[in-house]
């Protein structure tokens, strides 16, 4: 008897999250779990891999494999296991905090490794979790945070053309309140054979009420998107005002996995040293 | 050259076989140079004043190994089981990385090159998190980087191990140098209350043993292993007996067929919880640096707290750690203690010591962590005179012992920094003060 397909509840976890009512990541959390069920992914298959902070708190309210590492070490994590453990679907999930700022060597790195791994960054260009500060994408001038009063007065990090730039050949925006389109994108960076990056606007409701009017400022790129030409890519992300949403670049570079097929035993390996 | 002719005598090599190798290297350098240079070997071999004692090379022998301090902490890795490393080249550490990656591959495993030990560490906690055994291997300023890590494995209780091969520090200090100062980031580099392993190597062939041990039972015990290897163990050459294989039965506990409920961390008579591996169906848990309940769940419930700590503590305290926690020899009622690289000097000081009909006795530490405080005082049961020697400044282990108050308060310290080897008469003089 075939075993009836997994709904998108089916991979939540009974574990109740600790989010503010009305946070974006509800939606990015439904959105995950409508693409697992869409994929048909077995759930003992999958590990979801996080940081800290509020979104990094995502492993745990999936049915699957998980691993809430330390702040910005998620990608770190989660390379380690898909080099031992290619067998798994890895996801990573983690803030803007966590991925851009205390984890931004990983970020670079794991863009240019290129594993095949699905990386979910949930940008509310805030510090929800220690209550409210700047982090690398808040602009320049929001001076809602008691550490810098008077704004940060530095650029925002962009994230799509650092990924861009430091070789990942995925690159997707969503906006957590379009319910539908997200399951897509997250559908196909699942999909995408090598590193994928999904920048996700999830606005913070608790600390950035401003980002309600991220509802009408989100918008479909102007340019012909997803292109597979890097420099086209690099165009389209610097003429874009970082609210327009879909897959923006999707191109094939080799996918790094160990190679490594056992020929040989230890005993024989240590002879080297017979004198 | 002159030198190294005079050399050639001392170790027994023909003239013949010098001149073919002094061709070999300087032959780039013109014909000129090398002329000057057999001519110099010859002055040398040729001497008048031929030494009269002579020490002849070992030859072919069976049952030898020709291996450095870090080789054989990589085949001690690979004897435990070790068959994913990530890591970030560090002096004098690398060598280990350089072995390790060859030859993890012909094994089925891998080594991943790592943008910083940051990650490296990490690295190492996915791949055990997925169930291979991981390493890996740094120096000071890494393991420094690590430690935020380390706590992580420790409380997610995902094993791993961490071969340090110190060098002078604190910093960049000396990188080419060794030292025996990284035993107190060791033991107390960890925020929180913190209990894990920490190793040390006594010597080249020592860490062959002592590596795979500390991979085992970090695997069998589900916690971190710290290996205190250092620069002069590491990048030394020596001709050792071959290492025995040794078997040991620690392997970390898995679970298979978990039952509907299964939990994580769940108490046990041991304290050690089965382990479910990622494609195990119905054994999901979310490993979580967060303290956590028995399932997993984070909790912050003081109960829930004191269960783990409690937990997390007892299993590596009530472990029996048998006889291998140090290398124990000779009688009397003095007594030196050492830890790491410094048994090899402190053994010669015991050979000296019994030459002239004395009677010493030297407890050389292997197992630091936890300590062995009821084995170690009946070791010390009469001494009369304790000297406790190490290769740091501030006296590392000696204050280590006293906290732990496993020392009289007569015993002394000597605590001599790097780059400098401990020699056997500044031992010999400290224990007649």
């Amino acid at each position: 008897m075939p075993v009836p397909a997994l709904k998108a509840k089916d991979y939540k976890s009974d574990i109740k999250p600790v989010w503010c009512p009305g946070c974006g990541h509800f939606a990015v959390l439904s959105a995950l779990t409508k693409a697992m069920a869409h994929l048909g992914l077995v759930k003992e298959k999958v590990a979801v891999v996080s940081g800290i902070g509020c979104s990094s708190r995502l492993p745990a309210y999936i049915d699957s494999y998980g691993f809430h590492g330390i702040h910005g070490r998620a990608l770190a994590a989660a390379s380690g296991l898909k080099a031992a453990r290619p067998d798994l679907t890895v996801v990573v999930a983690g803030g803007d905090g966590d991925g851009f700022s205390i984890g931004g060597n990983h970020f670079l790195h794991a863009c240019r490794r290129n594993m095949d791994i699905t990386y979910i960054v949930m940008d509310n260009e805030v510090y929800g979790m220690t209550k409210g500060q700047a982090s690398p994408t808040t602009r320049p001038t929001w001076s809602n945070s008691k550490m810098t009063p008077h704004g940060t007065g530095i650029p925002c990090f962009n994230p799509a053309a650092i990924a861009l730039a430091a070789g990942a050949g995925f690159i997707a925006r969503g906006y957590s309140g379009e319910p539908s389109e997200m399951p897509r994108l997250l559908v196909e960076a699942i999909e995408y054979p090598g590193f994928a990056f999904v920048q996700v606007l999830s606005g913070c409701v608790t600390f950035r009420p401003d980002q309600r009017s991220w509802k009408e400022e989100v918008h479909p790129f102007i340019n012909d998107v997803p292109t597979e030409d890097r420099i086209k890519a690099a165009q389209i992300i610097q003429a874009d005002d970082g609210m327009a949403t879909g897959v923006i670049y999707a191109s094939q570079y080799p996918v790094w996995q160990p190679d490594n097929q056992k020929e040989t035993e230890l005993s024989l390996l240590e002879q080297e040293f017979d004198l | 050259m002159v030198a190294l002719g005079a050399a050639a005598v001392v170790c027994g090599l023909e003239l013949g076989a010098m001149e073919v190798g002094v061709r070999r290297v300087l032959a780039r350098k013109g014909e000129q140079v090398v002329e000057t240079a057999l001519r110099a070997l010859s002055l040398g071999y040729n001497h008048d004043q031929r030494p009269g004692k002579t020490l002849p090379l070992p030859g072919k022998q069976d049952n030898v190994w020709s291996i450095t301090g870090n080789q054989a902490c990589g085949v001690g890795a690979l004897r435990g089981g070790v068959r994913f490393v990530a890591a970030y080249p560090i002096t004098p550490a690398s060598e280990i990385l350089e072995w390790l990656a060859p030859r993890l591959e012909k094994l089925g495993g891998s080594l991943l090159q790592a943008e910083d030990e940051l990650a490296s560490i990490n690295m190492i906690i996915g791949a055990s998190f997925g169930g291979i055994p991981s390493l890996t291997a740094t120096s000071g300023p890494g393991l420094s980087l690590m430690v935020e890590g380390l706590g992580l494995a420790l409380v997610s209780e995902t094993p791993v191990t961490v071969v340090n091969v110190m060098r002078g520090g604190p910093s960049t200090g000396i990188p080419t140098k060794s030292e025996q100062s990284d035993l107190n980031i060791a033991l107390y580099g960890l925020h929180g209350d913190a209990p894990h392993l920490v190793f040390a190597p006594l010597s080249i062939r020592d860490c062959v043993f002592t590596t795979q041990w500390a991979v085992q039972l970090a695997e069998h015990l589900q916690t971190i292993s710290l290996v205190l290897s250092d620069q002069s163990l590491g990048q030394s050459w020596a001709i050792i007996e071959t290492p025995s294989p040794s078997d040991l039965p620690w392997r970390r506990t898995i679970e298979e067929s978990p039952d509907g409920d299964y939990r994580r961390y769940q108490m046990t008579p041991d304290n050690i919880s089965a382990m479910t591996l990622p494609c195990t169906p119905g054994g999901m848990y979310t490993a979580d640096g967060l303290e956590h309940n028995a399932r997993g769940t984070p909790s912050s419930m003081a109960v829930d707290h004191r269960e783990q700590l409690n937990k997390r503590l007892r299993k590596l305290e009530d472990f029996d750690y048998g006889d291998d926690w140090a290398e124990i020899e000779g009688e009397g009622a003095q007594c030196i203690i050492t830890w790491g690289s410094s048994a090899g000097v402190v053994k010669e000081v015991a050979r000296q010591f019994r030459q002239q009909g004395s009677e010493i006795r030297t407890i050389a530490i292997r197992l630091l962590a936890p300590l062995q405080r009821h084995a170690l005082s009946q070791a010390l049961e009469g001494m009369k005179k304790i000297l406790v020697v190490e290769q740091n400044h501030g006296g590392q282990l000696f204050q280590y012992l006293r906290a732990q108050d496993v020392l009289p308060m007569t015993a002394s310290s000597l605590a001599q920094p790097g780059p400098l080897p401990l020699r056997p008469g500044r031992i010999l003089r400290a224990l007649d003060e």
